[in-house]
């Protein structure tokens, strides 16, 4: 099973301590970006944290989504 | 003071572990949050043999991180240090097929209270239990 989509993550850096939603795109179970709800790529810092919000893998990020 | 001496050899084994790692963190100098899998003895210390690292389903690919802490608060990047890491595939859950799990070896001793921390380099959904193999001395 290929496993690709999106996945709904908190991301903070900077010791921050609250986080944003930024959505996670992956082709055959490998990571190839991340976006923002309304499709702008997010470029990561070198050090981040990051948790899955939802774990369930959608086909493309909701539309109206905040983020 | 340690039971054992000359040699010196574990006294007690020592099972512990941590379930549901998830979490990335990407700090290469064990700083912010960390999942702790093993902490020796506060008297005595403790060997740890290895880490297990089990796919607790789907999981993108990523990195474990292990780092040695040695007892004081681990946002100080003085008080850890990266000893290993190891490439995950990613994983997809099964309920007729194991998935392949990872051994790390270690084979060190630790000082009274030194911990072992581990990180992932990227997020997953279904994380990993990560269990740590030792004695205490």
């Amino acid at each position: 099973m290929s496993m690709r989509g999106f996945i709904e993550m908190d991301f903070s850096f900077g010791g921050a301590s609250s986080s944003e939603t930024i959505w996670q795109q992956i082709e055959e179970g490998e990571v190839v970006g991340y976006f923002k709800a309304d499709g702008t790529p997010v470029e990561l810092p070198e050090i981040y944290e990051m948790r899955v919000a939802s774990s369930d893998i959608l086909p493309s990020i909701p539309i109206g989504d905040s983020a | 003071m340690a039971a054992n001496t000359d040699p010196i050899f574990s006294k007690v084994p020592k099972v512990q572990w941590t379930n549901g790692v998830t979490a990335a963190n990407t700090a290469k100098d064990g700083t912010g949050t960390v999942d702790t899998v093993f902490t020796a003895d506060a008297v005595n210390g403790s060997y740890l043999q290895k880490l297990t690292i089990r796919p607790r389903g789907t999981n993108v690919a990523t990195v474990l991180r292990v780092f040695v802490n040695n007892g004081g608060d681990n946002t100080v990047a003085a008080n850890n240090a990266l000893i290993a890491e190891l490439s995950l595939l990613a994983t997809t859950n099964s309920e007729i097929v194991s998935i392949i799990g990872n051994e790390v070896p270690l084979n060190i001793p630790l000082p009274p209270g030194y911990r072992v921390n581990v990180t992932l380099g990227t997020a997953v959904a279904g994380g990993f239990a990560i269990a740590g193999f030792g004695g205490d001395y």
